[in-house]
Formats: structure tokens, sequence, C-alpha cells
């Protein structure tokens, strides 16, 4: 039971078609608590591909470390399914999902949680020894190896002790690493480091997702949040619609929460018309799914492209804001099927009137877009 | 060393909400240095801040920013590598341990941001003992006096419960009556609503503000913009320097 | 509703947390229980058995005279260096029993009035006090053993074969005899009318006499009998066969097994103090690890106002309720111990506990350890644990890294090629140095007792084989003054099975000193250069040979009185009153035998005049093993049987067995109280180990959580806390194993030498070491199982959250 064994290859992949390298499906948490039930994630449905740098927002209590929990199996759901990197995590005991973790995920800690003990070195061939990957004197290589990569080759045989917070940070990662996990997840991974050392590890997670690792990384800092390409936002335990978000981002939490909850959700064939032109405006819409093409129509019957959309822009919000009928028509695009969430126009306009922040930047960018539209119109 | 001098910021009396003539906190030119084996830490650069009577006073800024140093500065939890803490007439950075402590029972309260209640204790437990320890009131006072403070916080009928049985909210309410149980003059908060949902942060900020015009003086660190919008002054941390000044319109 | 919140706050604590505070209180508990246990049995003791002894008049000297009567004994008390006589007549019989049981030996007991017995003054129980004709009186432990009271009528069978009906009419108490259950002689008291009746002669055999001054002093004593036996005895035409101390190697005056029951009691009394420190070890262990959970509290606390002086007064608060608990404990628990202890030992002893009554002194004894000793050593953790700061008591976040000081570090550093958890482990055990260092001491200590006992054991059995040396015999029988050797041998050969007789002969002797006055009385023996019935154990010199005329062997019992003897030298003894000098050749080990001296045959009748004659005879059926105890009865039951109708003995038979069985009781007892013992410090070093693993997990559950994310399944986890539990356990084996030959020595010396007056022959037992081995991994594994399992089950996020 000490000595080492042969290395086993770990779980490869499931290969791509309909499984998402993270599928959650309708996961929720809740506790009882002597206070009383108290839930923590409601109904969450989200995929992560391979390779995504995804950031998990949202504000205290909104939920967002326990749903990094939930996919790091540090914690168990009480509704719903949750598959990462093929497993049907929600399944196992606290045993079997401690050595699944071992081999699919690298988790970087807040406080660096390296083990006092063990030398740096030692630290990060701890997972490949429990997990038991690769030979001794392979582990002792690939272990350089890591660190060197994240530029502690010098430190390798130090205690954690005599490290600065930065480096202790960048020798977690190379921890994360040691089992060559497809996922690397993270909790607020510079919240107790100055800034400048902040910089050099979010650069090494980035660089993990050129090499197509899939970094999710938990924060409450909008500046970090902003690095990766993709933001999860959650308010209240509920996912809020990710393209909404980044639709109006100025839109407090439970205006956006409360959106999310009525968005209808709607589909368009390539080409499909979504908006006609001159038509009675009664929705606002942000494309989730694939590009939608604005046209002009001319005269003489045929659509002048002005401008096309993709995930996370809206339209149709001139004629809702200014009154009106439809000022422009829009399409699915021809290449691709196309799908957008839809608000109604009393929502929209209540929402409006909940926050003029949101307001004053719609006005900005109708009056950019009306100018748009009368630069082409006037250029025919 | 840092010449305090040229970078101080000089807060002038029409700026400040509740002013007086001195200010109750005042902090000269704190220096924190810590000792790492990657070199040394400037975690606090020549900190200048005054507070005066009455203020309701956020330090906000990102975590790593020094926040927390600061707050633990000013309640003597942490000692500052050079400079001066002056609360109330009293130079706390010349104070020992023994003393400060019995200052800080007294004179200062101190809210954390979690909780950090003791857990085998009831409700009205945890705030006498901070009675008990400070010999502030005759024994048979502390419970009289508990019970009024729960209630003043709303929680009065959860009294003999132990933490444990109510919600984080709650427990920050429990916190906040403690801080208050020997009538200090100063309220000192490191980040208190960081464990709570959005919803329960603004019923403690309610109850901060209740004491703001009870007439005590506030001094709160949160990373949370939204929450500290709703003090009297701001005060802005990066990187162990203070920014600017936020005064609410 | 008065009490101060931080006094509830104590409380509460300790409520909150029964299992540590009850560990602390039982740890002191026992501790308490102990001393006090052991401690009040001593008083009792002391009160009740050598009270009492020595205010019925115990005997300073006896002297064994021909027959002689009560003039002669007035004439000795007139001496003036004499304060008190008593003459008693002495006679062995046999007991025969209606039930068809197996006769035994009785002692029949005859003073000149039963209501004025000056020395050694039993008294009655119950009954007649003085025994009518035809009537007998029973030592009250004869009656219980052989279950017979007062209306029941005996036999009794004296040396002439004559049976007697006899009603018992009165039972005796009588401290003065070693009893029966130990001895395996009945004593039974007769009038002198009786023993007429019996056809016996009425005469007195033996003087017991208290001296007028120097009560205690062997030298004097002994002296003084010698100035009887010259000034007025002989010179009445008596003679002095022996003059004895009563007892077994004791003083004038003392109790028969004063010296053995002290030795016993000082060793219970060493263990006792080990129970202390153990228990003291237990306590600061757990009451560092209280501290240690209760440091962010510490944290809160002092930021809310609270000085050094009151949280040290608050912890000291808790210790001091958690002594009081385990003082109302052990009180009582003590003395409950005690009255167990002490009936006990009442029993075995034949004396009677007058009242259970705690000595006060013990009490404030036990005040001190079950109230001063925890505070005291509870001191120190305190005041460190609540030197902490409040930023580190309440900031402590991510993963403690403790001060790695060098030595032990270092070397651990370098040991590279190891399993992750084992490596873990093996750093871990180093981590709390200080803890370390108490948990060793405290298993180290147990572990050393542990194998001390078991080579104690080794070394008493070891001496007791060594006796049995002396006795190589299956049965032997004292004959009718007279024989011839040759006719003896002959009779005893003729038994079928005998394939061994020897006949010896003896005759009693007095050490002469060099200025020529006497000393002790010693027996001196003739015997078979070649004999096979002893096989003796050499101290120095040679065993006898052929051509032996001038040379003897002696015991080494000698050394105690006259330790100049040695090889070459030369000793002058009073044989038959003329002064002999031989030169020593050997000298041989004790063998509570008494000084002997040990010649051949021709030596022997040179110095007596008693050529080829026989006084007893040694007996085996294999010249090259001892017979079973079956084979011994029936040879002893034969070679009676054959002596005596060929009218050559009137003795009963003596096989090696019985002569063991006197000696193997009370040492069973000394093992069994030993390996309860050691029984103990095993569980108590168990519970200190299972503290620290419990204290060494909860403090690392954050590390626990940390190897559980990055891949540590159950069996990992508990791996990590069992190596760690064991690799302690196996290093408190290997500093006992270094301790326990000088504690064994010590132990084992302590013990043979308070039962046998002699120098250990010390054995090591590798048994016991590696008893212990096999113990110490199982406490270890089992005493890490329960915090390893607790440990695996903690959820990740139980112990990552930080709320």
């Amino acid at each position: 039971m000490f000595w080492n064994r042969k290395s086993k290859k770990h779980s490869q992949l499931v290969g791509g078609e309909s499984t998402a390298l993270i599928d959650l499906r309708g996961v929720s948490k809740a506790y009882k608590t002597d206070a009383g039930r108290f839930t923590a994630l409601d109904g969450v449905t989200l995929q992560i591909g391979e390779g995504e740098f995804v950031s998990i927002v949202g504000k205290s209590g909104s939920g967002k470390t326990t749903l990094i929990n939930m996919l790091t199996g540090i914690d168990r759901p009480t509704g719903g399914e949750i598959h990462v990197a093929g497993t049907a995590v929600h399944h196992l005991n606290e045993s079997d999902t401690a050595t699944w973790r071992g081999k699919n995920l690298g988790v970087v800690f807040q406080f660096f949680q390296l083990l006092p003990t063990l030398t740096v070195l030692e630290n990060v061939m701890l997972p490949m020894g429990l997990c038991n990957m690769y030979t001794h004197q392979e582990r002792i290589e690939r272990a350089r190896h890591l660190l060197d990569l994240v530029g502690l080759a010098d430190e390798a045989d130090k205690l954690p002790s005599r490290l600065s917070g930065g480096q202790q940070q960048r020798a977690a990662i190379a921890r994360a690493m040691a089992n060559d996990p497809p996922i690397i997840a993270t909790d607020e991974p510079t919240g107790n480091l100055d800034s400048h050392t902040a910089e050099s590890v979010m650069h090494l997670f980035e660089s993990l997702v050129e090499q197509g690792k899939t970094v999710l990384m938990v924060t409450h800092d909008p500046d970090l949040a902003e690095r990766a390409p993709r933001t999860i936002t959650l308010a209240g335990g509920e996912l809020l619609n990710e393209h909404l978000v980044k639709a109006l981002p100025s839109l407090p939490h439970d205006l956006l929460l409360d959106a999310t909850r009525r968005l209808e959700t709607n589909q368009f064939a390539p080409g499909e018309m979504i908006i006609e032109h001159n038509a009675e405006p009664d929705k606002f819409y942000v494309v989730t799914k694939g590009d939608v093409d604005i046209y002009l129509p001319t005269p003489d019957g045929k659509e002048l492209l002005i401008d096309s959309l993709g995930p996370g822009q809206f339209f149709g919000e001139i004629a809702l804001v200014n009154g009106g009928l439809r000022t422009a028509q829009v399409r699915a695009s021809h290449v691709n099927p196309v799908e957008v969430v839809a608000l109604s126009k009393e929502v929209f306009l209540n929402i409006l009137q909940a926050s003029g922040e949101t307001l004053n930047e719609l006005v900005d960018i109708i009056a950019l877009r009306n100018r748009q539209l009368s630069m082409v119109g006037s250029s025919r | 060393m840092f010449f305090c001098e040229v970078s101080r910021i000089i807060v002038t009396s029409d700026e400040t909400t509740g002013s007086g003539p001195a200010p109750l906190l005042d902090l000269r030119c704190i220096v924190k240095v810590y000792q790492t084996p990657a070199g040394d830490l400037f975690a606090l650069k020549d900190i200048d801040l005054q507070v005066y009577p009455g203020e309701f006073v956020a330090v906000v800024g990102k975590s790593g920013a020094g926040k927390s140093t600061l707050i633990n500065v000013i309640t003597g939890i942490d000692r500052p590598t050079s400079g001066e803490i002056i609360i109330g007439g009293t130079p706390i950075h010349s104070l020992k341990e023994d003393q400060l402590a019995r200052w800080r029972g007294k004179n200062l309260g101190v809210v954390f941001q979690f909780f950090q209640l003791l857990p085998n204790l009831n409700l009205i437990e945890n705030i006498t003992i901070a009675m008990d320890v400070c010999n502030t009131y005759p024994v048979r006072e502390h419970e009289k006096r508990a019970l009024a403070l729960l209630d003043q916080v709303g929680i009065a009928e959860h009294g003999y419960k132990v933490p444990a049985k109510i919600s984080g909210g709650q427990q920050q309410r429990v916190a906040i009556a403690r801080a208050l149980a020997n009538d200090p003059p100063v309220i000192v908060a490191d980040e208190p609503t960081g464990n709570l949902d959005e919803r329960t942060a603004g019923e403690i900020f309610d109850l901060f503000e209740n004491l703001v015009e009870q007439g005590r003086t506030l001094l709160v660190v949160t990373h949370d913009r939204e929450i500290a919008a709703r003090a009297t002054r701001q005060v802005e941390i990066a990187d162990g320097k203070l920014q600017g000044i936020g005064v609410r319109g | 509703m008065k009490l101060r919140t931080r006094w509830r706050k104590i409380i509460k604590d300790i409520w909150g947390n029964k299992t540590r505070s009850l560990l602390v209180i039982l740890s002191i508990a026992v501790g308490v229980a102990a001393i006090g246990m052991i401690n009040n049995t001593m008083t009792m003791l002391r009160r009740d058995l050598f009270g009492a002894h020595s205010r019925g008049n115990p005997a300073s000297v006896s002297l064994y005279i021909s027959p002689f009567d009560t003039d002669l004994a007035g004439a000795v008390e007139a001496m003036r260096e004499v304060e008190t006589v008593q003459a008693h007549r002495t006679l062995s019989a046999r007991l025969i029993r209606a039930d068809g049981a197996p006769a035994e030996n009785i002692t029949l007991d005859i003073v000149p009035g039963f209501d004025k017995v000056a020395i050694n003054r039993f008294s009655i129980e119950r009954g007649a006090e003085i025994p009518g004709i035809r009537k007998i009186l029973l030592e009250r432990c004869s009656a219980d053993g052989l279950g017979i009271d007062i209306g029941d009528t005996i036999i009794i069978e004296t040396e002439g074969k004559q049976r007697y009906s006899l009603t018992v009419s009165g039972i005796v108490h009588d401290l003065y005899l070693i009893p029966y259950n130990i001895l395996g002689d009945a004593t039974g008291y007769v009038s002198m009318d009786t023993l007429r009746w019996m056809g016996e002669q009425a005469y007195y055999s033996r003087l017991d006499v208290i001296v007028a001054e120097n009560e205690g002093d062997r030298e004097h004593a002994l002296a003084v009998a010698a100035q009887a036996r010259d000034r007025v005895i002989e010179t009445s035409g008596y003679q002095v066969y022996r003059i004895a101390i009563p007892g077994i190697n004791s003083d004038p005056g003392e109790h028969w097994g004063q010296s053995q029951i002290n030795g016993f009691v000082l060793v219970l009394q060493v263990m006792s103090v080990l129970a202390i420190f153990l228990s003291g070890g237990l306590v600061v262990n757990s009451i560092s690890a209280i501290l240690s959970q209760q440091i962010r509290q510490i944290g809160i606390l002092r930021s809310i106002g609270a000085v050094r002086s009151q949280l040290v007064g608050m912890y000291v608060a808790n210790v001091l309720v958690l002594s009081v608990a385990g003082l109302a404990m052990g009180l009582p628990l003590g003395m409950l111990g005690a009255w167990w202890l002490t009936n006990f030992a009442a029993g075995y002893l034949n004396f009677d506990v007058t009242a259970i009554t705690p000595d006060p002194t013990v009490t404030i004894l036990q005040v001190a350890v079950g109230l001063v000793m925890p505070i005291v050593v509870a001191f120190f953790p305190i005041v460190s644990g609540t030197r902490i700061s409040v930023y580190d008591a309440i900031y402590q976040q991510g993963l403690a890294g403790d001060r790695q000081e060098g030595g032990i570090d270092g070397l651990l550093a370098k040991i590279r090629n190891l399993h992750p958890p084992v490596m873990l482990s093996l750093r871990n055990t180093f981590r709390k140095k200080a803890r370390l260092a108490f948990t060793l001491i405290t298993l180290t200590l147990a572990g050393a007792m542990f194998m001390s006992v078991f080579s104690t054991r080794a070394s008493l059995t070891g001496q007791i084989n060594q006796i049995a040396r002396y006795v190589a015999f299956d049965a032997s029988l004292s004959v009718t003054p007279g024989l011839t050797r040759a006719s003896v041998e002959r009779t005893a050969m003729r038994i079928p099975g005998v394939t061994v007789a020897e006949g010896w002969v003896s005759s009693g002797g007095i050490l002469m000193r060099a200025d020529g006055s006497e000393g002790d009385e010693i027996q001196v023996y003739g015997i078979p250069y070649n004999s096979v019935t002893i096989d003796p154990l050499l101290i120095d010199g040679r065993w006898l040979q052929a051509d032996d005329t001038n040379g003897v062997v002696i015991n080494d019992d000698f050394l105690e009185h006259a330790p100049e003897t040695a090889v070459g030298s030369s000793i002058t003894v009073k044989i038959a009153d003329q002064n002999r000098t031989y030169e020593i050749v050997g000298i041989v080990s004790k063998h509570l035998s008494g000084s002997r001296v040990y010649m051949t045959y021709d030596t022997f009748s040179k110095a007596t005049g008693r050529s080829n004659q026989a006084d007893m005879v040694r007996v085996r059926l294999d010249a090259d093993k001892i017979g079973s105890s079956a084979e011994q009865k029936r040879l002893a039951a034969e070679i009676e049987d054959r002596f005596q109708d060929a009218g050559m003995s009137q003795s009963s038979s003596q096989t090696q067995d019985e002569i063991f069985g006197s000696f193997t009781g009370p040492f069973d007892i000394i093992l069994m109280v030993l390996v309860i013992m050691a029984g103990l410090l095993a569980v108590v070093g168990g519970l200190s180990l299972a503290g620290t693993m419990g204290m060494n997990v909860m403090e690392r559950t954050r590390e626990i959580g940390v190897l559980r994310a990055v891949g540590a399944n159950n069996q990992a986890v508990r791996q990590v806390v069992v190596i760690e539990g064991v690799v302690v356990g196996l290093i408190s084996w290997l500093l006992a194993v270094a301790v326990s030959g000088p504690a064994g020595v010590a132990l084992a010396g302590a013990v043979v030498y308070a039962v046998f007056k002699a120098p250990v022959n010390f054995q090591y037992s590798f048994e016991g070491l590696a008893i212990w081995l096999v113990v110490i991994v199982l406490i270890g594994v089992f005493s890490s199982l329960a915090p390893a399992r607790s440990a695996a089950r903690l959820t990740v996020r139980e112990v990552l959250d930080y709320e």
C-alpha cells in the first residue's frame, strides 16, 4: 500500500457531442438551519465547455461559493444533477468524490492552503501520490517542471512559510496542475495578494486557459471578473441570464433576477424575421446564441444591412424608449439559427424606471444607433 | 521614510457632518510593514485620517488594499510599525497589551465580519460578558441591560438561545449589541455585512444609521460600494494608501 | 442569576465538552483514589495489624527446651534482663476428618493458664475461654478453612498413631501465628489435662521471652536468650535445643510478615506515585487541548476588554472546577478501595479491621494531589495559551505554519521517498514538540513499568525456581532419632517407584564469633557430597567433595550477620557443646531456610559423634525429574505409612509441592496486583495518546480538508492519522525499552527483597517487551481510529468554511 504503483491512466474525457465538460441541471441546495430553511441555490442549470475561462460573481450570500462547491464536489446538492468530466458527481460519496476530484479538478484556495510541514515540491507531489499517478521518479520530475512553469524552480525545496503570499499562491496553482486535470476551480484567488502579485497570478490562469484548461473563478471583484471572457452571475441563489447581464450591466441584481425570471426564450431559423419595420414595439430582445442582422428596408423592397449583433447584445429598445414604431428590421442571420431572450414592454419599461443609470446608458446607445441609421439612410 | 506632512489630507470642518473642533479618531502617519521571506511588504503607507464625533465613515477598497490592516491598527488588534493613533485623547499606540485591552473594552465597540460570538453562551450572556470583564456595571444590572440592548437591535425574544440557533444576520445584530455593551463612544466594524445577504446587510446598515443618530461615531470597512454609499463620508484605500474623500451629497 | 458571566462561561465550557472534561476528572480521580486506597490501607494496617500485634505483647525470642515445668519459667522470668515469659507446649498431630477428606496437619498448643497468657496473647472469639477436658479450641482461620465450628467433633491422631475424639468448644483468634490459609497447618488449643488424657507427657517445650530493654534489638534478644540458657536453664539441668526469633527473618517484636507487607505496600506506593505522574500528564494534555480549542474565544474576550489576568483566572477556575469534581469522585473511590484492600488483607492475614476511617494526613495528601497538582501542572499551558495575540487568535486563516526548528525537522526533511500520507504523518508527529514530549513521557513510563512488571514476574519465578533446587525431592520425612542411615534408606528404597533415597542428618549449632561470644543459631547438615536431592547454586567456591574432612559449604544467609565470611576463611561452630573450626570451601545462595552449614557425613560424625545416622530421608521417584503433584502425594502417603508401620517415624511427610504452596500463594497475589497495575498503566497511556491524537486531528481539520480537496480518499485520510498514532507509540516503545532495564531491576529488586530479604537474580522478560510492542501498536491504532474516523467524516465544506 505504501509503495509506488505504476501510473494509471486517468480518466479520459468522454468526447464532445452533447455532454459538455461541466453540466448542471436544476441544481438546488437547501439547508435546514435552526433559524429555518435556507435556500442557497435554486434550480441552477448551466453548461461550461472545455477551454473556457469563466468567472462566477454575485453579492455576498448570492450562492456563488455554494455553486463552486457543487462543481468541485466539495458540497452535495439537495436537488438536481451535476455532471463533470463525464461523471455524475452528485452520486459519489465523500471518499470517491475526493478521488475523482484529485484526478479531474485542481482547486486553488483564497488562503493558498499549502501543507506547512511539506516542502513546496512535496506539496505539488502530494496529489499525484494520493491518486497513484506516475511513478515516484516521474512525480519528482513533473513537480519540478510544474514549479518551473510558475516561476518557483528555486523555491522547490523550501517550506511554504519561507515563501511570500504570491509565491505560495503560485505554488498552489502548480499543485492544482499536478494531475493534469482538465478543470481548475478557484475562489477569490487574489483576495490575499497585493495588486502586483495578483496580476502575475491572473497571468498564470490565462496561460492555463490558453493551454486548453477550463478555469472557473469565483470572485466579488468586478475588475477580476472582467478578465474572464464569460461571467456567470448569481443572485439570491439563482442564475441571472448571462447575456442579459452583459447587455444591461448597470442593472442592480434584484432587477436582473426579476427580469431573468420573466424572460421568454425564442428560437429563430436562419434568416427568419424577428422584428418587422414599422411594427408595434412589444418586446426587448437580447441575443443569446448566434447572430442577428439589422436591416433598414429600402423603398424598393430590398434590405440594407446596418449592423450585426451577437450574444450579449440587445436590440428592439429604440421604439420602446422613444415611443413610436420599430425603426429597423431584424432578422436571424442567414448562417445559423438564432436564440434570443425577450422581455415584455411592460417589464422593460419598469426596469428602466427603476434604474436611472441603465436608462442613461440606453439613451446613449440609442443616440449612437440612431446616428448609424440616419447615416446609412442618407448615404443610400 | 515617508514624509507625512507633505501628503497629509486635510479635512475642513464644513465638509464633514457632525463636526467638532477636535477629531475623535486621529491617525497620524500610520505605516505598517510586514517582513516576509520575499522582502518587506508595506500594508499601510502613511495613513492620515481624522474622524470627528458623530461621523459615519466608510473605508472602501478592494481585497488586499489594506482595509483590514487599517481597522486592526485602529482597534489595537494590530500594532503599527510607526505613527500615532489617538482615540478620544488616548494615544493607544503606546498602551501595553493589557492596558489596550481594557481601554478597548470601555471605549471601542468592535464588530467583526464573522460575528465572533462565544458559542457556548446564550445571546444575553454574550453581551453581559463584555460588561463583566470590564466591570462597567453592577452585576445585578447586567441581564436587564443586555435585554435592553438586544431589544434595541430587534432580537430580544431570542435572548436565551445560543448563537448557533439563529441566523447570520441575527448573529451580527447580537455582535452589534455586544459592541454597545459598555456604551462606547466609537464603534468600529470590519466588513460587517461581508457574510450576509443583501437584504440583511441593508438591515444592519439601518441599525448603524440608528447608532449614528444616537450620537455615536462609526467607522466601517467594506468592499461593497453600494453599502458604503450609505455612510456620511467615504474614504478610499488602495495598495495601502488613502486615495480621496467622497462625501455623500 | 447572580453568577458573573465569566464563571457561567466556564461552566458551560465544561458542560459543552463533556468527554474531555470527564477525561480530566477521571484522571484526577484515579490519582486521588490510588493514593487514598493505598495510604489509608497502610494506616489501617498499622493500626489494626501491627498495632494490635504489639498490643498483645509479642515475644522477643523463643527458646526450645527439653521438657520443663512452670518453675523453670518462673526462674527465667526472675532474670533482670527478662521482662516476661510464657511457657508453651506444642505438639504436631494429625486431624482426621469425618467426611473422608485427607487428614490435615494440626499443631496443638498448650499453655499453663488460658486466661493468663502473658505473651503473644490470643483472644477468645466465641465459646469457652478455657478448654475443658476432651475439649479443643480452634484458631478461627483453621476452623473456617476446615469448615469446623463449635460443637463439632474432630479426631486427633498423635504421633503414636492413637486417635482421640475432641469436641470443639471455642474459637480463638491468634494474631501471632501464620494463619492456616497461608501455612497449611491448622492450630488447636487444649488443656494439659486433655493432653494427659491423650496419653502424652505433661511438660512444656517452648519458652517465649520478652526482654526488659532494647526490645527491638536482635543481638540483644539473642544474647539475653543465651544468658537465660547458660545461667538458668542449663544449670538447672535442662537442654536448650534452639533459640530463634519468631517470624520470617523478622526483628524481635515484629509481626511475622511485617517486612514483606511493608515491602509490598512500598511497591504499591511507588505505583500510586506513578499514577499521579501519569494523571498529571493527562491533565496537561487535556488542558492544552481545551486551550487550543478556545483560541478564538480568547481572542474575542481580549477584544472586548479582558486582560491577561482575567483570562488566566478563568481557565484556572476551569481546572479548579474539574479538580473539585475529580476529588469528589476520587475521595470516596479511594476509601472504597481502601475498604476492599484492607478487608482483603484482613481476611488473608487473619486480623480484624476496627473501623474504616480515612486518615486525615492521607486526605490532606489527596487534596494536594487532587487540587494543587492539576493547577500547578496546568498553569504553564494556561499562561502560554492566553498569551496569544488577538490578531492571531481571531484571524487564524490558512494553515498555521508552526515554527520549524532544526534538528528533528531537518532530519525528517531528508526523508524523501515515502508515500505522501506516511511522510505527512511523520512530519506531523513532530510538530507540537511539547505535546509530543508529554505524551511520550506518559507512554514511556507506562511501557517501562509494564515491562518491569513482567521482568519482576520473571525474576520472582526465577527466584522461586532457584529455591526449588534445594528441595529437589518428591517427598521427605523426618525419622525417629537414632536410626541408621542404611536402614532408613533401605526402607525407603523398598517403596515401589522410588529410585533415590538419601538419609540426611542434622544438628543445631551456634555460630561462634571471633571474640568467642555466641552468635546466631544455625543448622548443620551432614549430607552425601554427591546428593541428587539438592542442586545448589554456587555463589562462590565449590561444592562438597568426597574427601572433605574440614571443608564445609555455607549458604548466603550468613552474610547478613557475619559479613566477614568468605571462601577460604574459617568458621567456628559450637556443636554438641564443642567448638569446631572449619574452612569454608563454598557459598551457596539463600533459600529461605535460615543459616545452614553443609558438610560430608564424615565431617558431621566427627563433630557430633553420630555416624551413619539419619534424621530425615529425602526420596525421589525419578532421578531426572520431579514427579507430579499427584505422584508426590501418593509417595508421601506411602512413605508415611511404611515408616510408621516400621516404627521408624511418627511424623508426616512433606512433598515439594506443599513446601512451595506456602511460597507461591503470596507471590501470586503480588504478581496479580502488579499485572493489574500494569494494565491500568496501559489504559492511562492509551487514554493519553487518544487525547493527543484527538487534539492533533482537531487542530488539523483544515489540513484534512485540503487533503480531501486534492484527492485523498477515506483510506488516505485515516492513514495519515493512524500512522501518526502508531509512530508515536513505536517511539515510546523504544524509549520504554531503554528505560525498562534499570526500571525492571529497581522494581524486581524491591519486590524480591521485600519478600525474600534476598538480592534479586534479575531476569529480563523479553516476553514483556514483545507484549508491550503489540499493546502499543494496538493502542496507537485504536486511539487514532476514532479521531481518524471523525476526521474522514468531515466534509471539505465544513472544514474550509470560514463561517
